[in-house]
This record gives C-alpha cells, sequence and structure tokens, in this order.
C-alpha cells in the first residue's frame, strides 16, 4: 500500500505541490498523468525515496520513507537512466546478482520479447532501447512498487505496444502497485487499471479507468438546455462556441433529450478537460 | 550477503582503468633508474586506492542503484572493496619491500613502510599498519570528501581545509599539531596506537559517509 499524507515540495521559493495526499490500498497498474512541470517526477522519486518532501509522510507497506531510507520495496526508473557500459546480458545478471527478489527469467523472456540481443552493449543502443532496458529491470525486480518514469520514450508503435502487453503480463504474474507516467493517454488507456492526474501542485483526480468510462461525458446544446441538465453535477469543464455550450462533466448522465448530444469523453478530452487552464486559471 | 558481494565484485570491476593507471605507473618507475634514489615500485601501488573511491562514489554506486541494489547494499559493499583494496594494496607493497626492493643494488630505495617504521613490529604487524592506514587515510577519508561534494557545506569544507593547512603551515605550533597528528596515523612504530587511532578514524569516516548517504538525492 502506498500512502502519501499531505506532502509539500519546495524547490526555493517554488512549490512543485503542497498538501498532497493518496492512497493506493489496491495493486494494480496506475497511469499518473499531469502537464509539464506538474511534478509527476518529483513525486515519483519522492515515492522512491529518492528526494525528501518538505511536509509530509510517504510510506509504502507501512514502512516511511525518505532519503535516509537504506532499503526500501520500490524500484524506480528514471528516464536517461545511466547505466554501466556493459552487454546487455551482463547487465541484466549484475542486476539480478544485486537485487534477490529479481526474476531472471521473466528478464530473459522480456528481453527476446523486444529483440534486444543481448551481447550488444548499453551505449550502443538507441534511446527507445534503452528505456526498454530499464524497463526490463525494473519490472522484473519483482519489488512491491514499480515506478516507471515516461518509459515509452522513444519507443515505435511496436515497441509501445509490445510494451503494454508486456506490462499486464507482468502484473499478472506478479501483482503489485506500478505507478506509469506518460503523455500517450489513448494508449497506455488499454493497459492501466487506475488513474491519478495531478495538477499545479495537487491530486485532481484518482479513480478507476472504469469510472472515467462510466461517467465522464460531454453535454452540448443551447447554452439554458445544457445548464438545465447538468445542474448538480460535478463539471470538470465547459466551451461555449457560438452560443452553444457544451459542458464536460464526471458523473451520471442527464436524461437523453432531443435537446442535448450527450457522447462519452475519450480519456484524452477528459485529461484536457480536467487540466485545461486558461490565462492561468481554469 | 550475495548482494554485497555482487556489490563489492561490481565496484572492483569498475576500476579496471584505475588498475591500469596503476600498473602503467609502476611500469614507469620500474624502467626509470636515472637518479641514485627512488621510491620503492611497491608504493606506487598506493594510487589504486586513491583512484577507487572516485570510480565508486562518482561512477559504480549511482549505476547499482539504477540495477536495482539496495543503498544499503551499496554502502556495505563501497567499504568492503575499500578493505580489500587496502589488504591487496598493503600485500604487494609488502611483499615489493621483502623481496624486490633489495633486488634494485644500484640506486637507494625507499619505501613507506620502512619511512613509517611500520617494518619495526615485523612484516604481518607492518602488513596491517599499512592495511589500515590505506584504508583509513587514503580510501575513506576520499570517500567521505567526494560524497560531501553533493552538499553546499562540502565546499565550505573544501575550502576550511585548504584554509588551515595553508594557515597552519608557516606557524609553528600550528605545524607541530599536524606533525604530531600524521605522526600518530602514520609515522608511528607503536603498531597498538597506529592501527588503533586509524581504526577510531575509519569507524568515524565510514559514520559520515551513512550519514551523507542518507542525506544525498540520488
Amino acid at each position: 500500500m502506498v500512502e502519501i499524507d499531505g506532502i509539500a515540495k519546495c524547490y526555493g521559493k517554488t512549490k512543485v505541490f503542497q498538501n498532497l495526499s493518496l492512497k493506493i490500498e489496491e495493486p494494480g497498474i496506475y497511469c499518473l498523468l499531469g502537464r509539464n512541470g506538474a511534478g509527476k517526477t518529483t513525486l515519483m522519486k519522492a515515492i522512491a525515496g529518492y528526494l525528501d518532501v518538505s511536509e509530509g509522510n510517504i510510506s509504502i507497506d507501512g514502512k516511511r520513507i525518505s532519503k535516509a531510507s537504506m532499503t526500501t520495496d520500490v524500484s524506480y526508473i528514471e528516464n536517461y537512466a545511466k547505466h554501466f557500459n556493459l552487454p546487455i546480458g551482463r547487465l541484466l545478471k549484475i542486476a539480478a546478482n544485486v537485487n534477490e527478489k529479481y526474476d531472471e527469467e521473466a528478464a530473459k523472456r522480456m528481453l527476446e520479447r523486444f529483440e534486444l540481443d543481448s551481447r550488444k552493449k548499453y551505449n550502443q543502443l538507441s534511446l527507445g532501447m534503452k528505456s526498454m532496458v530499464s524497463t526490463i529491470i525494473s519490472l522484473a525486480s519483482c519489488r512491491s512498487v514499480i515506478l516507471l518514469d515516461e518509459p515509452v520514450l522513444g519507443f515505435d508503435v511496436i515497441m509501445r505496444e509490445e510494451f503494454y502487453s508486456m506490462l499486464e503480463e507482468s502484473f499478472r504474474d506478479y501483482p503489485r502497485t506500478i505507478i506509469i507516467s506518460t503523455h500517450i493517454i489513448e494508449e497506455i488507456a488499454k493497459a492501466v487499471n487506475g488513474l491519478i492526474v495531478l495538477d499545479e501542485g495537487r491530486i485532481k483526480f484518482f479513480d478507476t479507468l472504469q469510472s472515467v468510462e462510466s461517467k465522464a461525458y460531454s453535454v452540448s446544446g443551447l447554452r439554458k438546455d445544457v445548464e438545465e441538465a447538468t445542474a448538480g453535477l460535478r463539471k470538470i469543464g465547459e466551451q461555449d462556441v457560438g452560443g452553444l455550450l457544451s459542458a464536460y462533466i464526471f458523473d451520471n448522465p442527464p436524461s437523453p433529450s432531443e435537446k442535448l448530444e450527450i457522447r462519452k469523453l475519450s480519456l484524452q478530452e477528459f485529461f484536457i478537460q480536467l487540466v485545461r487552464h486558461k490565462g492561468g486559471r481554469k | 550477503m550475495s548482494a554485497i558481494n555482487a556489490v563489492v565484485k561490481r565496484i572492483l570491476s569498475s576500476n579496471r582503468l584505475s588498475f591500469i593507471i596503476t600498473f602503467v605507473v609502476v611500469l614507469c618507475a620500474v624502467s626509470s633508474k636515472d637518479s641514485s634514489v627512488a621510491l620503492s615500485n611497491g608504493n606506487y601501488f598506493w594510487l589504486a586506492s586513491l583512484f577507487i573511491p572516485f570510480f565508486s562514489v562518482l561512477y559504480a554506486v549511482p549505476r547499482l542503484l539504477h540495477l536495482g541494489a539496495e543503498k544499503r547494499d551499496c554502502y556495505i559493499g563501497s567499504l568492503c572493496s575499500y578493505c580489500v583494496i587496502a589488504l591487496v594494496v598493503s600485500l604487494l607493497n609488502t611483499f615489493v619491500c621483502l623481496f624486490i626492493d633489495s633486488i634494485n643494488k644500484s640506486q637507494t630505495v625507499i619505501n613507506l613502510m620502512n619511512v613509517c617504521r611500520w617494518m619495526e613490529n615485523g612484516v604481518i604487524i607492518a602488513f596491517l599498519q599499512q592495511a589500515v592506514f590505506l584504508l583509513l587515510l587514503l580510501m575513506l577519508f576520499i570517500h567521505v570528501m567526494i560524497e560531501l561534494q553533493y552538499f553546499w557545506f562540502g565546499w565550505l569544507i573544501d575550502i576550511l581545509l585548504v584554509a588551515g593547512l595553508s594557515v597552519s603551515m608557516p606557524i609553528a605550533p600550528l605545524r607541530s599539531m599536524v606533525a604530531s597528528f600524521f605522526s600518530i596515523i602514520m609515522v608511528n612504530g607503536n603498531a597498538i596506537i597506529q592501527i588503533s587511532s586509524c581504526l577510531i578514524l575509519s569507524v568515524l569516516f565510514a559514520f559520515i559517509s551513512l550519514v551523507l548517504i542518507k542525506r544525498k538525492a540520488f
């Protein structure tokens, strides 16, 4: 269980997040979304114990996490992670030797699946392949919390598809908490169970993906009709175009009417409405 | 334990470059015979212990963490690798001091094991005195100094150390204090005092290193 209790993080006078709380109780694959600079990497690093928060606590399975933690059950892989310039097979072997929980067989299977040449040295790999090696090391680590920061960076579309199905298989083999940050929203939706949206230093949304599928709607029509139909519903945004109003809701949809156009929001549209700011204010 | 072994092996393998440099320097020293007085070739092995903390802190440990090693294992692994190197370097220099230096009849050979009066206590004690000194002064001290550079106060400590040494050299009482410090930890024929003072300082440096690694952002 990942428990984040009222954390704040400041870099000088800049506040990355303030009074941020989050409780992930169930194992699952969670997608961490947020605009550039929302604090996704900082949050992941804090959960991994790579940096300290200014206020609040982070605990994993009841054990408090900070930079002072000499052992954690977390695997964090950042993009551009540095590795020894050794053949990939050797790197994976070292990873197996330094981590007693490591599943060497699973790592080999993933390596074959991505057709990575185990004799090739790390520095000879492309950016996508380097990211893949880091991801394999992390997924095979079998830690109770896996944090993948932009794991599909540099992947082509085939690699991304492989990655998503590999992620699901890895989770089936070892159910645990996997948090992935990415900007490729629609693709990741196939693989994840939960969605965490970080915006302006706070958790704007944390729920299952099913809830987005069943509750995120856009209601369009004349302003009067839309306002009447969506009164009392949780609105996440609205857009006025030439007298026609589109209201974006996260709630049970209003009853169908000839005057209204009601349609489900895609995950990307839902995210955009959730974090869209105009002139710094929503 | 196997994780710590793997960390030690990796740190030592990552130091291939430092071993090569040391070996090249030793070779150069062996081939250079143009003065009447020469530093023993064995003393050049000390170079390896100078390099190892750099490769360990700046290169091997961050990469081992990315491979999934625990901070604890990296910390203990670093200390263990320093112990291994200290023992190996001490063994090599002791061997050179005993068997190789005497072969060179054309030059007066100075070995630091004699200068530091360690050989007065017999070979085994001298070997241990050298090992604890290398472990303490050359490796743990350098390790701590490198770790300190990640913090703002590390630079302050650098300045204070340089300023302190520069100021104390011209002032006789301060100079004698520095000299007596080195005569305890280094140039000391009394093995018990030398070894125990080196070990106490080693523990102190190891503790500082632990505090630093707990505060360091990776």
